[in-house]
């Protein structure tokens, strides 16, 4: 086949990552559409995610991001094409060509990105900012490659702002792959206050080293689409990773969101808190795989997914996966979906409080175990988000 | 004898659950500055009575009327009721996840005021209310009744109650799950709270409480309806004899 505009070819980027680029530009357009009966793609259509060849290059010309680090002395936030130059940074060795075929395009094509490289036993006391600025009405491919070395320690928090728009054309298409070595300690937190309808591809994966710790707290809260495939790989002996995510999705708003926790190594822990509060149309979709390999005996893996429905018209659809591959593990799953519960809104009613302000009191609280772990300053957008979104009147049998 | 003017007023009030009538012609009347004990079995309809006078829906009012100080509360929803007064301590107060008592308080005052209690307003506030009901102060970092023992739970029902100073409280059978140290410390703030500008209803199962709140008055309820009223007397009567007596009369 023709293939009718080239990948991305930089002179200065060393051979081998030229060829991976060529690989992922083959895959894009060849590779067949993803299967509607995996359970990746039950809740969303590939077509949303799909754009012709012929209209990347003017697409990409009308998308644009901005990295930004609020960072202390001696942290310096490279640009990953910067990166790939001077130093063997391993850029899609997480998510490389043949991962899927909206992921290649990402790898194929993409040209500012943001890298990360914290040193060996670095522990640095102040969250590392980084701030990510989407705009205009065309595509945006974002890549991150985070790498915290061995026994080096730090919290990130990445907000997203901004808005693509262009009547559902705007598209944001984001690859981060994060490498914790040994013994290392990443506290990872993704906030999106992307406004309007801004449609999202997110997928990430973390390797995750032996004793290594990974916190990954995410929130989004909005009316855009989002279609995430988040992921965390258990490789060395002991390592640990927790996922917390906090979504409020009203409008149309629209989050597919798949986990995937593989325990490869001996002794290795995971743990899921999905809270998704929904209000007027909006659906969210979760499905969550845990997979415990042969070598995997003694870990534990839980999982937890609970949906506040706020109204009649939205959906809510939870699937949980277990694939167990050894002995001697322990894994829990749980699912709620269901409206907020009648007997606390008497409960703050009771106390003079009236019923939206009694609504957001408890979405609040619901989403609390999550946004708990947000440090302050980046938690009031959030909280503002939550305290403005929440209509009086929603459609929520009135009976009080 | 002195003119006391009535602050709630409950007028042949029929109550249904699940099509089940729970409350069948009940009158009652608290005078400014009256402490009312409302005794009677399990399932005479005590606790449906509290959920009713305070609104909740799931306790049909079908016939009757409430009325506190002047103001015809029928068919008003719990928030407003609470506005114009009522207070109902719960015997059994839900858990509510992920919201911290000191949100909690700040929310319920400023729904009293219709404005934010400035901060340090309200730190001063708590820190004495929690201190007269011996709180601990990490207390107020907990989210509410999460973890909770039976004391912790009705100290904070009491705790609300203090902030909110209501005209009419309603305790429902606050004395249950209390060892007698935490039981004195709840009547002392009971007894703290009323003043001659309120009125309580103190519902109780057993005499315990009356011990240390001492009421001007004492009704029984059985079978959905008032079947004796009278002076403190009728405790020691109670206590003595039970209800079965009060029942050969009613039938």
């Amino acid at each position: 086949m023709n293939v009718p505009t080239p990948p991305l070819e930089l002179a200065q980027e060393p051979e081998e990552l030229k060829n991976i680029r060529r690989k992922a530009w083959n895959v894009y357009t060849q590779a067949p559409f993803p299967d509607r009966a995996s359970t990746l793609w039950r809740f969303s259509s590939p077509e949303a995610f799909w754009i012709i060849p012929e209209n990347i290059s003017s697409m990409l010309e009308r998308g644009k991001i901005t990295y930004k680090l609020e960072a202390p002395n001696g942290l310096l936030l490279s640009d990953l094409q910067q990166a790939v130059s001077d130093e063997s940074v391993p850029v899609g060795a997480l998510v490389g060509p043949e991962f899927g075929k909206f992921e290649a395009l990402n790898l194929a094509l993409w040209e500012r990105g943001a890298y990360l490289r914290i040193p060996e036993r670095a522990k640095i006391d102040q969250p590392v900012v980084l701030r990510k600025h989407v705009s205009g009405e065309g595509l945006v491919l974002d890549r991150s490659l985070i790498h915290v070395a061995r026994e080096a320690s730090l919290t990130i928090v990445e907000v997203l702002e901004g808005e693509l728009t262009g009547n559902g054309n705007g598209y944001l298409n984001a690859v981060k792959e994060v490498l914790v070595e040994e013994g290392a300690a990443l506290t990872l937190v993704e906030i999106d206050l992307t406004r309007g309808t801004t449609r999202a591809f997110v997928t990430a994966r973390h390797s995750i080293g032996s004793n290594a710790e990974l916190k990954w707290v995410l929130a989004r809260f909005g009316e855009g689409v989002l279609k995430a495939n988040l992921g965390a790989c258990l490789s060395g002996q002991g390592a640990k990773s927790e996922i917390s995510g906090a979504v409020f999705g009203f409008g149309q708003g629209k989050s597919d969101i798949h986990t995937f926790h593989d325990h490869v190594e001996k002794r290795t822990f995971s743990n899921i808190v999905l809270r998704v509060v929904l209000q007027d149309r909006a659906r969210s979709a979760y499905t969550g795989l845990i997979r415990i390999g042969t070598n995997a005996s003694y870990s534990e893996a839980f999982q937890e997914n609970q949906n506040l429905l706020l109204s009649g018209d939205v959906r809510a659809e939870s699937i949980p996966e277990l694939e167990i591959l050894t002995d001697e593990v322990q894994c829990k799953h749980g699912v709620t979906v269901g409206p907020v519960e009648e007997e606390l809104l008497f409960y703050l009613m009771s106390r003079g409080v009236p019923r939206e302000d009694a609504v957001r009191l408890l979405v609040a609280g619901f989403l609390e175990p999550v946004l708990g772990h947000i440090p302050g300053d980046f938690r009031e957008p959030l909280d503002g988000r939550v305290a403005h979104s929440i209509k009086p009147a929603t459609e929520v049998e009135n009976v009080l | 004898m002195e003119y006391r003017r009535s602050l709630l007023e409950v007028r042949d009030l029929h109550v249904e659950v699940e099509g089940k009538e729970v409350i069948r012609g009940l009158d009652l009347v608290l005078h400014r500055g009256e402490k009312l004990a409302l005794m009677g079995p399990n399932g005479s309809g005590k606790s449906s009575l509290s959920m009713a006078l305070m609104g909740h829906p799931g306790y049909k009012i079908k016939r009757g009327a409430i009325v506190l100080d002047g103001n015809d509360i029928t068919g008003l929803s719990p928030d407003r009721r609470a506005k114009v007064g009522l207070f109902l301590a719960m015997q059994n107060p839900v858990v509510v996840q992920g919201l911290s008592v000191t949100n909690f308080l700040r929310a319920i005052l400023k729904a009293k005021r219709g404005e934010e209690v400035p901060i340090r307003e309200f730190r001063e506030m708590l820190v004495k209310a929690m201190g007269l009901l011996e709180m601990e102060r990490s207390f107020a970092a907990r989210y509410v009744n999460d973890g909770f023992s039976g004391g912790e739970k009705k100290k904070l029902e009491l705790l609300q109650m203090t902030l909110l100073n209501p005209k009419v409280a309603v305790v429902d059978e606050i004395d249950s799950g209390l060892d007698v140290d935490a039981l004195k410390i709840v009547a002392e703030g009971i007894n703290r709270v009323a003043s001659e500008e309120s009125a309580f209803l103190l519902i109780t199962h057993y005499r315990r409480i009356l011990d240390y709140i001492r009421p001007d008055g004492v009704a029984v309820l059985m079978e959905g309806r008032i079947v004796a009223s009278g002076g403190p007397e009728l405790i020691n009567q109670i206590d003595r004899q039970g209800y079965d007596w009060l029942a050969v009369k009613t039938a």
